[in-house]
This record gives C-alpha cells, sequence and structure tokens, in this order.
C-alpha cells in the first residue's frame, strides 16, 4: 500500500513535468516556425493531449488535500506505479512521434507537412491517453483508509 | 520501460501512414516515365550504361571475369542492342553503383533510374554516376529522355552480400548513325510561348552571341556557358505560339539545381537532388535541430527562349512539378533543321529563371521574393560568368 496523497503528487509530478516538457518543445517549434501556417492548428492539435489531464490530475489531488487528514488513506501500490508507467509511456509514445517529424516528412517525399505527420498517429495517442485517465479514474476511485476516514471526521463536524 | 517501448516502436513504424503512401508513385515519377512522357525516337539512340563495382567487388569479382548477357534485347528489340554483364548480387539489400554514358563514354546526367514497381528513384549525377539500394530479382528501369527506356534484371546471385558489378553496352546500330545529332524536328516537342510566369526574365545582351552564325552556335555558346557553370545536361523543345504554330528558334531547359538560401548552389551531387531533405544525412544533432526549425530548400532552373518574337509577358503561373516535367519531357538535341537556321538580329535570347522555395511545413511555391534580377539569378548559378567567357 502506498498513501494516496504521495501517490497522487508522484503522479502530478510525472505529468506535470512531461506537459512542460513538451510545452517547451512546442514553444521552441514555434518560435522555429516549424508548423509555419499550421501554427494554431497544431496549438488545436497539441493542448488537449495535455492540459485537461494536467488539471484533472491537479484537480484531485488539491480536493484530496483539502479534505483534511489524507495521509490516512492508502492505495494499492500495483494500481499506483501501473498508473505511473501508462503516464511515462504515453510520453515516450509522444517523443517518438515528435521525433520521426523530420525522418517521416522526408519518407513521404515532402507531402507531409509537420502538423499532418502529428495527425497520422491522434488515434494511437487518444487510445493510450484514454488508458491513461482510465487508469487515473480507477485509481482515484479505489482507497483504503488506515484509523479513522477522513471523510467521516469531515461528517462528524 | 525499456521491454514496453520496443513493441510499441515496432508498432509505430508499422502504423505509420507513409508505409501506404510508398505504395502510390509520387506524381513527378509518374511524369517522368518515358512511356507517358516521351515516345520512342524514330532515329538511332545510342546507349551504353557501364556500372562499377566498389573496390571491395573488385577484389572478388574481377571486373574482366564478368561474361556478357544479351538478355536484354528482349526488351528494346528492335531499337536497343545491349551487351550486358552477369549481375553479382546479394540476397538481401545492395547498392547498385553504376555509371551511364552515351556510345561516345560521355556520362549522362539526369538519367533517371528506378525499381521497378516502387518509388525508389535515382537520379544519375553530373558525370553518369548513380548509387542505388537494389534487392535480387529488382528490376531496375533507365529513363532518359530522347532515347529508349532499359529494363535491367537484377537475377544472379553470388555469396557476396554487400555489392554487384553489371555492364551494360549498346554496339553501333549498324543502319542507323551513331550519333546523338540524330534528334528529328518531327519529334520534338514544342513548348508554347510566352512561357509561364518566372521568378525574372530578361532579354540577353546580344553581344553574347556575336560569333553565332547559326542557331547551332547559339546553342553552342549557351551549352557552353551552362557546363562552365557546372551543368552537365540540357533539354530543348520547338517554339510554338498560342496557336500551336511552331515559330522560329528553339528552346533550351537547364537541369533543375538545389541552391541554398542566400542562392548559391549547393556543394557537390546535392545540387542535382531533387528532393529536398531538411537535415545532413548522417547528422544526428542537424536532424534534432529540423525538428524544431522550418528549413527551406530552394531549386532553381533557366529556360532559354532563343526566338524571333518577344515572349516576355506571361501570367499564367507553373508549379515545381511542371518545371521538372518540362526538363524531362524534352528532346535531349536540337535537330539539324533548327541548328543549321542562320541566327540573324531578330533572334533575342530571353532567360527565364523559375525558382521554387520548399519548406518542411509547405509544398514547394514559386519564389517570387527574393527581390533578385535576372542578371543576378543567371550570376548566381555561374551562367552569366561562363556566357562572358
Amino acid at each position: 500500500m502506498i498513501s494516496k496523497l504521495v501517490a497522487q503528487r508522484n503522479l502530478l509530478i510525472c505529468w506535470g513535468v512531461g506537459t512542460l516538457l513538451f510545452v517547451a518543445i512546442a514553444i521552441t517549434q514555434q518560435a522555429g516556425q516549424k508548423f509555419g501556417k499550421d501554427s494554431d492548428a497544431f496549438w488545436d492539435w497539441f493542448l488537449p493531449n495535455f492540459i485537461p489531464t494536467l488539471t484533472l490530475i491537479g484537480g484531485s489531488y488539491v480536493a484530496l488535500v483539502q479534505q483534511g487528514d489524507p495521509d490516512n488513506k492508502q492505495i494499492d501500490k500495483g494500481n499506483y506505479w501501473l498508473c505511473f508507467w501508462i503516464m511515462v509511456l504515453y510520453f515516450a509514445l509522444m517523443l517518438l512521434i515528435f521525433g520521426l517529424m523530420s525522418y517521416a516528412i522526408d519518407k513521404s517525399e515532402n507531402k507531409l507537412t509537420p502538423l499532418e505527420h502529428l495527425r497520422n498517429y491522434s488515434k494511437i495517442i487518444v487510445a493510450l491517453h484514454s488508458l491513461v485517465t482510465l487508469m487515473l479514474g480507477i485509481f482515484f476511485a479505489k482507497e483504503k483508509s488506515t484509523g479513522t476516514p477522513a471523510g467521516n471526521k469531515a461528517g462528524g463536524n | 520501460m525499456k521491454p514496453l517501448l520496443i513493441p510499441l516502436m515496432a508498432l509505430l513504424v508499422a502504423l505509420h501512414p507513409l508505409q501506404a503512401q510508398q505504395k502510390t508513385a509520387p506524381k513527378f515519377q509518374k511524369a517522368i516515365s518515358p512511356q507517358k512522357t516521351l515516345p520512342p525516337p524514330k532515329e538511332a539512340t545510342n546507349v551504353k550504361i557501364q556500372t562499377k563495382a566498389s573496390p571491395k567487388v573488385v577484389k572478388d569479382t574481377s571486373f574482366s571475369a564478368i561474361k556478357p548477357k544479351t538478355n536484354l534485347e528482349k526488351v528494346t528489340p528492335s531499337k536497343l542492342h545491349l551487351a550486358t554483364a552477369d549481375t553479382l548480387i546479394s540476397p538481401v539489400s545492395i547498392f547498385f553503383q553504376g555509371k551511364v554514358t552515351d556510345t561516345k563514354n560521355n556520362p549522362l546526367p539526369g538519367v533517371t533510374v528506378q525499381v521497378k514497381g516502387s518509388t525508389k528513384t535515382v537520379m544519375t549525377d553530373i558525370n553518369g554516376n548513380f548509387v542505388i539500394n537494389v534487392k535480387k530479382n529488382d528490376v531496375l528501369l533507365i529513363n532518359q529522355p530522347g532515347f529508349h527506356h532499359m529494363e535491367i534484371n537484377v537475377t544472379q546471385q553470388t555469396g557476396n552480400n554487400t555489392m554487384f558489378a553489371m555492364r551494360i553496352a549498346k554496339p553501333p546500330a549498324p543502319d542507323l548513325p551513331d550519333s546523338e545529332a540524330a534528334v528529328m524536328e518531327d519529334e520534338m516537342p514544342g513548348f508554347m510561348i510566352p512561357p509561364p510566369q518566372a521568378s525574372a526574365a530578361a532579354i540577353l545582351d546580344k553581344d553574347y552571341f556575336k560569333e553565332a552564325k547559326t542557331l547551332g552556335e547559339v546553342d553552342s555558346i549557351l551549352v557552353k556557358a551552362l557546363k562552365t557553370a557546372g551543368w552537365g545536361d540540357t533539354r530543348y523543345y520547338r517554339v510554338m505560339d498560342k496557336n500551336k504554330k511552331t515559330l522560329d528558334g528553339f528552346i533550351l531547359i537547364a537541369q533543375l539545381e538545389q541552391t541554398r538560401d542566400d542562392g548559391e548552389p549547393m556543394d557537390g551531387s546535392q545540387r542535382w537532388e531533387l528532393k529536398f531533405t531538411a537535415w545532413a544525412k548522417g547528422d544526428m544533432l542537424d536532424y534534432i535541430k529540423s525538428l524544431f526549425v522550418n528549413r527551406s530548400g530552394y531549386f532553381r532552373t533557366c529556360v532559354f527562349v532563343i526566338s524571333t518574337a518577344n515572349p516576355l509577358a506571361s501570367t499564367a503561373s507553373t508549379n515545381l512539378n511542371q518545371v521538372k516535367s518540362w526538363f524531362y519531357g524534352a528532346s535531349i538535341g536540337l535537330p539539324a533543321s533548327i541548328a543549321n537556321t542562320l541566327y540573324s538580329g531578330q533572334f533575342n535570347c530571353t532567360a527565364y529563371i523559375y525558382e521554387f522555395k520548399q519548406t518542411s511545413s509547405q509544398a514547394a511555391e514559386m519564389n517570387l521574393n527574393r527581390g533578385w534580377d535576372t542578371a543576378r539569378y543567371l550570376s548566381s548559378s555561374r551562367i552569366l560568368q561562363g556566357l562572358k567567357k
């Protein structure tokens, strides 16, 4: 078992760092005019892949902290690690897709634009992203209390 | 983590859309197919293709040991007489290195060498050399406008798993003149003037051609200037007006060159590469940089219209693929009837510069923003210096 608060904080850090990394990549690409006239469309593609999940994890973490006595909530360590590694896998996939960009465009005889290359992987990204949110959902729902439940405490007041 | 990533990478490669795209030939490659763009000439065409093995191969398989083979005559029995050598190939993947020349051993640049049934295509460089990755049983198509196309079967296998060698030669046709000049006017395609809008256009000073007495000599002056500037190949069209009526003169088209951002020609064989690559091959750091910046490739060609008409005005637009097809759809030489036409002061030589800019984020578009005049373009391409000589 692992403290739910610690686990959620770690997941928030994991997703936050990953998101920051890709935001930095995206901003650098924008500065280099990598997407040309597709700049706006790129952000339309990019942001939904990171930001909603970040706010979900962040929001639930804040909620957990505000509930009071969050440390007595424990969750299964297996669930935590599964969730963590799926997140890592998601970022690795994104990194691979971004890293293959120039190669794929060259192989397509320059018929692909950078954005088209990214969009070509949308299905696989959505599939893995869905898996991340599914795991997070399970993760948030499951908990065991050690000692007096914080919810009961709050309810008792 | 690592065990998870490996199958993921394999999945990505398998799922990538370009796997499907590679099954579709690019438009340009369709356009240069000689079966579609250039009917077989009626007169003699002499093509000699020599291929070389790398030194490693020569060590094991002496070139002189290669025995002539004539199965290629089946491909073009009536016109093309080929003596081929055995092909020494690897069972899997090999780099076929060759050289394409005419019967006078003049290298033929810009010849298309394609693996049949695939989009894998290379062009010979300025020295007629090419390298292409092939597999056993691949068929190589060698296309050169004005010549008959050839098909080469890669059949024989040896223990050497890296290289092979082949030699193809065409003996002189007994009933046809052994000359490249055997271009008939009626098989020379026409080019309508005025040509489409160019990046720059100007009538060249007649002083450059003051020693010319015939159009053939005008052509020689231009070709000499182009060769001085590094160009190896030129193509020709008849001049046609809007009513498709043939006019006096001819149109000379230079090979497409690739230039840098500053307009200077690319170095080495990269100058003649028809594909823009956003990074220097083999340079990982440059590849990473290419992920972050929108790099540009520039393609440029020169079209010289030698005509009594004044073809400067034109508003029609064109694109890079069309300009590429101009070159590969043209005749390789001037017919005698045009070459022997007397050159008089009525003829103007108008130079058109077509420059295209391609970036990694969008298709090639005509570059009208450089702000250069024709002289600047010609100077940048070293042609002006050649003309002045």
